[in-house]
C-alpha cells in the first residue's frame, strides 16, 4: 500500500491505497469540497450563503449535502452538532485561518448559541434566518472523507485531520498512546487540544458548545469514537466531548466504543472496553 | 318540411359550436398542465413559488449534477469494527485537528 499526503481543508489528508491514479482523484474531490465549504476562501459557496441577504439561497447539490447530513446530525445528537456555529466561532475570534490566529487583546463577543432548527432544506432551496452564519465543518471533513473512500479499490484508507475510514483492516495509533485496528467503518477524534487561541487574554478553541454559544467546558481533552462512517464517528465524538461526563454513557446506549483522554488519562466506555477485549467482536 | 329545415341546421351549428368550445377548454387545460408541470420541475421552481413576490432567492451556484440525493448520515444504527491491534505498527493515527 502506498500512503500519500497533501493539505487541505486547514489539515492533513492522507491517503493509503495501491492505486496511485485513485489517491490524485481523491485530491482533486478534497480541493474541491474545500473550495465549497472554507470559511476562509473569499468566494467560497459558504461565505456566499453566509453573505447572502436573502433568507431563502438556491445552492449546489454539494452544499445541499452537506447541510442534509448537518441537519441529520443535529437531530441525531438533539442540537450538540449544529451547523448555525458559525456567528459563534467568530465571537471567540476565529476569524482567520489558525496558522494566522495570534493573541488578540480584544474581548470575546457576546455567546451565540446554535439555532440549527431555524435551518430547512428542500431539494436545493436553503431557508434559514438573516443573519445565521453556517459553519459546516462538524460534517464537511466527515463527509468528504467517506466519499473519497468511495473512490478507492479494496485495502484503503483515508485520512483528514487525523479522522479516518478504511475498507479493510488498516493499524491506528491511539491519541496518548497505543494503538487497534480498524476492520471497517471509520475512526474520529473531536477536542480541544488542536486549535487553541488567546482572546481578550483568555484561552479560546474551536469546538463550540451550540448550548451555550461559546468553546465548550467538557473536562475532556480529546475524545476518539469508532463508528460505521468516518461521519458518524465525528459526529458521534463532537457530541461525546461535549456531553463531558454523560460522553460515555451516550455513546454506550448507542453500542458505539469510545475513548476519553483527560489530563493525560485515558478512559474508556464499555462498548470500547468490549470491543477490544481479546477476542475481535463487532463494535 | 321547409320549417324544419333552418332548425335541423341550426342544431347542427350549435353541436359544432359546442364541440369547438370542449375541444378549446381540453386544449387550454392541457397547456396549462404541461406549463405546471415544467415549473414544477424546474430547480428554482420553490424559491419563485416562496417568495411571494417580495423576497427573492439567491442562486449560490450552479453545480447541480454531482451527487446522487442520498441521504449521508445514517445516524448510529450500524457499527463498524475495532480489534486489538496485536502490536502491529500503526499505519494511520488518529488526533484532534
Amino acid at each position: 500500500m502506498s500512503r500519500s499526503a497533501f493539505r487541505a481543508m486547514g489539515v492533513e489528508v492522507v491517503v493509503g491505497a495501491e492505486d496511485e491514479a485513485s489517491c490524485d482523484a481523491v485530491r482533486r474531490l478534497v480541493y474541491r469540497w474545500d473550495s465549497v465549504f472554507s470559511r476562509f476562501r473569499e468566494g467560497s459557496e459558504l461565505n456566499r450563503v453566509n453573505a447572502s441577504s436573502s433568507e431563502l439561497v438556491v445552492v449546489s447539490e454539494t452544499f445541499a449535502r452537506a447541510v442534509r447530513a448537518a441537519l441529520a446530525a443535529a437531530r441525531a445528537t438533539d442540537g450538540l452538532v449544529d451547523p448555525t456555529v458559525g456567528a459563534a466561532l467568530l465571537a471567540a475570534g476565529y476569524d482567520r485561518g489558525f496558522e494566522l490566529l495570534g493573541a488578540d487583546p480584544r474581548p470575546t463577543g457576546s455567546p451565540v448559541p446554535g439555532t440549527w432548527r431555524s435551518v430547512s432544506l428542500a431539494g436545493r432551496l436553503l431557508s434559514r434566518p438573516q443573519g445565521t452564519a453556517l459553519d459546516l465543518n462538524g460534517v464537511v471533513k466527515g463527509l468528504v472523507v467517506d466519499e473519497a473512500l468511495r473512490l478507492l479499490p479494496e485495502r484503503s484508507f483515508v485520512s483528514a485531520g487525523g479522522d479516518l475510514a478504511t475498507n479493510s483492516q488498516v493499524v491506528v495509533a491511539l491519541p496518548g498512546g497505543g494503538a487497534l485496528r480498524l476492520e471497517s467503518g471509520g475512526l474520529a477524534t473531536s477536542g480541544q487540544t488542536g486549535r487553541r487561541w488567546l482572546r481578550g487574554g483568555v484561552e479560546q478553541h474551536h469546538v463550540i458548545d451550540p448550548r451555550t454559544g461559546r468553546p465548550s467546558c467538557s473536562r475532556w481533552d480529546e475524545v476518539t469514537v469508532a463508528a460505521s462512517s468516518c461521519l458518524s464517528a465525528d459526529v458521534a465524538a463532537r457530541a461525546a466531548f461535549l456531553l463531558s461526563d454523560e460522553g460515555p454513557g451516550w455513546l454506550d446506549e448507542r453500542g458505539l466504543p469510545g475513548r476519553f483522554l483527560a489530563d493525560g488519562t485515558a478512559f474508556e466506555n464499555d462498548a470500547w472496553r468490549l470491543a477490544l477485549s481479546s477476542e475481535p467482536i463487532a463494535a | 318540411m321547409s320549417e324544419q329545415q333552418p332548425s335541423r341546421i341550426a342544431e347542427a351549428k350549435r353541436r359544432a359550436l359546442a364541440a369547438k368550445q370542449k375541444l378549446g377548454v381540453a386544449a387550454a387545460a392541457a397547456f396549462v398542465a404541461v406549463a405546471g408541470l415544467a415549473w414544477a420541475s424546474h430547480p428554482g421552481s420553490t424559491a419563485s413559488a416562496s417568495s411571494g413576490g417580495s423576497t427573492s432567492a439567491d442562486q449560490s451556484s450552479t453545480d447541480d449534477s454531482t451527487f446522487e440525493q442520498n441521504d449521508d448520515f445514517g445516524g448510529f444504527d450500524s457499527f463498524g469494527s475495532i480489534a486489538p491491534s496485536g502490536g502491529a505498527t500503526p499505519q494511520a493515527q488518529t488526533h484532534v485537528s
